[in-house]
């Protein structure tokens, strides 16, 4: 089995399921939507991170450990990714002072990740919370969450996913006994947008969601919505059609489109090619939730974040 | 709650007051003050200041003004600060002339007032409480209050306050059952021939002159709202001077009978106190519990009073709060960014039922005044709210919508560790069960406490720090107060426990000398400036027949403030981790990159691997916590073996706590104090309170709480401040202020925080603030453990505030 990674575990999380959460964001992704904001959860592997602003001046520790890495003058380091493998980057682990240069991606270690999860539990207890899988996308380590969750289910830690549903049904099978809540991603009812935009295949998503509504009781679909890919109200009516008639759905989340993640792809040396505006169209969002309030199948809850 | 409702005439008073950028200087008391103790040279000290306080009520300029409804001013123009010469002149002398140009700090005096301060200036110099401390200081307490390690500047330059008198017995009997309590303990004193009770028939005497004196004074309020009420035009404001008018007459004998009286006389003993002394954080304790029966009474009851108006009194109040205004040196002023007063209102807590059972003690008073606080988003009072498991759901969410506002308040504090750990120093169960927030956010038992809860001298823990890895040298004046022989510099610690004995040495011997210091200045401040009308209303004062500071106080604990306290912990955790363990760094290396302030492309490498590198406080981190936890207990063993003045004279107590709510003094302190090891680099500011570094907090505030949950914190009861910034998407939703509530809940009920107070104001904002001040004035921010208003506040502390962690839910 190979190792899998995480990127970051986020406490006080209020947005990822009910109450007071603990987020882990596994690394990882079959999808390549040209939206992501997370684009350093997308390589099952290690990224190499770099952020200008910290950057010490003059500082020559990276240059002379790795020669994909250079600087001219004092301008910026300019990194050639291609050339980096897999042992120059753990090679640069704790080289930079500044941590401008950070090697993303630590690990699964099961027994020290629970550990970290379970900090927060008197805050759980009280609020409702607990713990939620992210990515990239969870499920393509099914068993590193299956383990993960058995051991905050022992712990009677509620357990949440957000999850794109892109993967074997087996590997989400297996995880439904320990898992809670679960957070889908839904993002568009047209199979070759779909295909155009995230890379995947749409009939998979469709399928394992519908197998999987029948067995589990808490699911919310998420929506994305984002301008030119969905961000019509035909487009979210004909996703919230399909959520209505799915057995356990109760609710819809809307999630605008942002930007917050762009700076990234420069830090990784990727180039972006999704948009640089923010959603701005809450008229939208307001008639997208009135159409799932008072959709005539099912009433959904809805919910936007921004 | 309706938070955006503000009556018209306060919405214009508040307008008035924003807008005083430079409030003048008034010279009436120092003036008064002056003359009577020329004239009386040879009486004894009580009697001068009873005498200087009764003169200078009757002839001091009285105002009623912005069509206010509670009224009493503190001195003659509209926010002007008083001076009293009697603590200090030195600081006068050196600054008259620049008063205005002062940083965050200004001040406007008219050349008539400079050449009157000019003129009584030469009478008191050497014969001030300051003065008086020089000259009793050893060398030694000389150097090292020049070093700036040790400060108690405001104590000796200003009175002690940082209490809360009884406001409850002062409504239940009235300025005549006072007087008559006074009389008839003058009688037992004066019967009571075995004993030498010369002092005790002299404060007795001294408490008889003072309160006649305030009630003549209210009297003369009365009159001229009489007056005013004559010439009045507007038929409503007549109708609200005829009552003032009234109301004033009743409460300069009798106890009050309506809320609006009960109010007033309050008032004007919060003023009162506040011309007696310039010592700041006069608190009013539970004003929800012991005005409720009057607000009950006109309000639920009777009908006699809407609840608007109600509210708009409790406004009226508030803003006579902001009004009363005190001029600092210009160095102490850093340390008080904005010029605070530090009033405080306590709300909710808790009450013993008949049984001794505690129950909330949420009431409908206790939600008005968090109302009328939150459309008002004044400085002043400063709210805090005892939380504990029982709290109504529905007030602390209240709560929080006023937190929303943005303006810092209210702030909490635990009923569930302050208690018991007040029941655990001797406190009776009782009055344990009736603690108050005093001044930011310490505690005390309102009107049975003595003075300084909190506010004696500041130890600065980060230049303690520094001596114990240098020989015992100070990194900033280059001085050596009690030497050792081990130093990074010539690299032979031996083992990170050597480091630590090395603190234990050096934090003891500052310790010490941080109570011997507060020895001299309390002895000072007994001889040359005891209070009497403050004395008078704590209790056993006038059956002990003598004053607080003689020890008049039913309790007598003190704390003074222990700054960058982060920084220590974050120092410790480098030396360990990094210098012992991994030896990544090494200790000569470590010490010249401090000495050089990391200079240089190599300095700013190891600079960065010292903050990147090693565990930092604030992060759950068990390492650096418990490190820190073990330094501080070091500190703490040694001050809870010392006494103050007041030890064995009368009080339970008489000993010292930690506390660390030290204001904005991490700005000032940090500017004298050299490159740390934790990364801070030289003149940088310290951490606040015990609140972690700026931006080093980087897992959340659930990672922080559990971290402030290890410190000794039943053993910090002079507060344990934790200040946090959350941006205003935090609070959107029912189910945002859900979490937050929950949030706290879970801070207080099962990690057992001391206390916890939120700034909610975006980076932007304050950006533009400072950028644009003229368009910000009444924007008011958390600054430690008060609120202050933003562009009144010095560049410094604005960046300070910026640069906290913000964080997002």
């Amino acid at each position: 089995m190979p190792t899998s990674f995480y990127f970051d575990i986020q406490r006080f999380s209020t947005h990822d399921g009910e109450g007071i959460r603990t987020v882990l964001f596994l690394k990882g992704c079959p999808l390549s939507c040209i939206w992501c904001q997370n684009p350093e959860s997308r390589s099952r592997n290690v990224d190499l991170m770099y952020e200008a602003t910290t950057c010490i001046n003059g500082c020559t520790l990276c240059q002379d450990r790795c020669s994909a890495i250079k600087r001219h003058g004092s301008s910026e380091l300019l990194i050639d990714h291609q050339q980096l493998n897999q042992f120059d980057i753990n090679n640069l682990k704790t080289c930079c002072p500044a941590k401008a240069l950070r090697v993303v991606g630590e690990p699964v270690d099961i027994q020290s990740v629970c550990e970290q999860l379970k900090r927060d539990k008197p805050f759980y207890t009280s609020s409702g919370g607990g713990v939620t899988f992210s990515g990239g996308e969870p499920l393509i380590h099914p068993h590193c969450v299956y383990s993960i969750a058995q051991k905050m289910q022992e712990e009677n830690i509620n357990v949440a996913i957000e999850t794109t549903l892109h993967v074997s049904w087996k590997k989400i099978e297996q995880n439904i006994p320990v898992i809670n809540q679960w957070l889908v991603d839904l993002k568009h009812m047209d199979d070759k947008k779909f295909k155009q935009w995230t890379g995947g295949t749409l009939s998979l998503v469709k399928n394992n969601l519908v197998k999987l509504a029948d067995q589990v009781k808490d699911l919310t679909i998420r929506v994305p919505v984002i301008p030119d890919f969905n961000d019509s109200l035909e487009e979210l009516a004909l996703i919230t059609d399909f959520a209505a008639r799915l057995s356990n759905c109760k609710a819809i989340h809307f999630l605008p489109y942002h930007t917050l993640g762009i700076q990234k792809y420069k830090m990784l040396g990727l180039s972006y090619q999704g948009k640089d505006k923010s959603l701005d169209n809450p008229e939208l969002l307001q008639k997208a939730c009135e159409y799932a309030e008072h959709h005539p199948l099912k009433q959904l809850q809805t919910s936007v974040r921004g | 709650m309706n938070l955006d409702y503000l009556p018209l005439r306060i919405q214009k008073h508040k307008e008035v007051l924003i807008n005083i950028i430079k409030p003048p200087v008034c010279t009436e008391r120092a003036v008064a003050y002056t003359r009577v103790y020329q004239k009386n040279p040879t009486l004894p000290v009580m009697m001068k200041r009873a005498l200087a306080l009764s003169e200078h009520l009757e002839t001091r300029t009285i105002w009623i003004d912005n069509d206010e409804l509670i009224i009493g001013n503190q001195a003659s123009y509209l926010r002007a600060a008083p001076i009293f010469p009697e603590y200090t002149v030195n600081w006068l002398a050196n600054e008259v002339d620049a008063l205005a140009d002062r940083p965050g700090a200004g001040f406007s005096l008219s050349e008539v007032n400079k050449n009157t301060l000019k003129e009584i200036i030469p009478f008191w110099q050497g014969k001030t409480v300051q003065d008086q401390c020089y000259a009793q200081f050893t060398d030694e307490q000389k150097a090292i209050l020049d070093s700036g390690i040790i400060k108690a500047e405001g104590n000796m330059t200003s009175g002690d306050a940082h209490l809360a008198i009884n406001n409850k017995k002062l409504l239940a009997k009235g300025l005549d059952g006072l007087l008559a309590d006074v009389k008839l303990q003058k009688q037992l004193v004066s019967h009571n021939s075995e004993e030498s009770h010369l002092g005790n028939t002299q404060f007795l005497d001294a408490v008889h002159i003072v309160i006649e004196a305030v009630q003549k004074h209210i009297k003369r309020y009365a009159k001229l709202a009489a007056e005013m009420a004559h010439l009045e035009t507007r038929a409503f404001r007549k109708r609200e001077l005829v009552v003032i008018a009234e109301n004033c007459n009743h409460i300069a004998h009798q106890k009050p009978e309506t809320f609006w009286q009960a109010l007033q006389l309050c008032y004007f003993v919060q003023l009162i106190l506040q011309i007696e002394s310039n010592g700041h954080s006069v608190s009013f304790g539970r004003m929800d519990q012991y005005l409720y029966p009057f607000y009950k009474k006109d309000v639920e009851q009777k009908n006699q009073l809407t609840r608007g108006f109600a509210l708009e009194l409790l406004q009226s109040c508030w803003l006579k709060l902001l009004e009363v205004n005190k001029i600092r040196s210009g160095t102490h002023s850093k340390a008080s960014a904005g010029s605070p007063l530090y009033q405080n209102v306590t709300i909710g807590g808790q009450q013993l039922d008949q049984q001794g059972y505690p129950i909330d003690a949420v009431n409908s008073l206790s939600l008005a005044i968090l109302e009328s606080c939150g459309q008002l988003r004044s400085t002043q009072p400063n709210l805090s709210v005892r939380y504990h498991q029982n709290i109504c759901q529905d007030f602390l969410l209240g709560c929080l919508t006023v937190v929303k506002c943005g303006f810092g308040m209210p702030a909490f504090n635990n009923d569930q560790i302050v208690i018991p750990a007040f029941i655990d120093l001797g406190v009776s169960r009782e009055d344990a069960y009736n603690y108050a927030a005093i001044g930011c956010i310490e505690t005390a038992v309102p009107g049975k406490w003595g003075y300084r809860c909190t506010g004696m001298s500041f130890l600065n823990f980060a230049r303690v720090l520094l001596a114990a890895l240098d020989e015992g040298k100070d990194a900033t004046t280059q001085q050596v107060f009690l030497a050792h022989e081990k130093s990074l510099n010539k690299g032979n610690f031996n083992n990170f426990d050597e480091v630590m004995s090395a603190w234990q040495q050096q934090v003891q011997y500052f310790t010490r000398h941080s109570v011997a210091i507060d020895a001299v200045v309390d002895t000072a401040l007994e001889q040359l400036a005891p209070d009497i009308f403050c004395s008078a209303l704590v209790d056993d004062c006038i059956s002990r027949a003598k004053p607080i500071k003689e020890g008049g106080a039913v309790y007598d604990w003190v704390s003074g403030l222990q700054v960058g306290i982060a920084n220590l912990g974050n120092s410790l955790a480098v030396l360990k981790q990094l210098v012992f363990e991994q030896e990544k760094v090494s200790q000569p290396a470590l010490a010249k990159a401090l000495a050089d302030n990391f200079n240089g492309i190599e300095g700013e490498q190891l600079r960065q691997v010292l903050i990147n590198y090693a565990s930092k406080y604030g992060n759950d981190d068990c390492d650096v916590d418990k490190l820190l936890v073990q330094a501080y207990d070091m500190y703490i063993d040694e001050l809870t073996q010392h006494k103050n003045t007041r030890f064995g004279r009368g009080p339970i107590g008489g000993g010292y706590y930690a506390g660390t709510s030290s204001i904005s003094a991490n700005v000032p302190f940090g500017a004298n104090t050299m490159a740390t090891p934790d990364g801070r680099k030289a003149y940088a500011p310290l951490a606040e309170g015990a609140s972690p570094s700026s931006g080093t907090d980087t897992h959340g505030p659930t990672a922080v709480y559990s971290s402030i949950a290890k410190l000794p914190t039943d053993k910090i009861l002079g507060g344990v401040l934790l200040n946090q910034k959350l941006t205003p998407g935090t609070l959107e939703t029912a189910q945002d202020f859900y979490k937050l509530s929950m949030l706290i809940r879970t801070f207080f009920d099962v990690y057992k925080g001391w206390h916890v107070q939120y700034n909610i104001v975006s980076r932007e904002t304050l950006l533009a603030a400072q950028a644009n001040p003229q368009e910000y004035r009444d924007l008011v921010v958390r600054v430690a453990g008060y609120s202050a208003f933003f562009t009144a506040l010095s560049v410094d502390a604005q960046n300070d505030i910026i640069a906290r962690t913000e964080h997002c839910l």
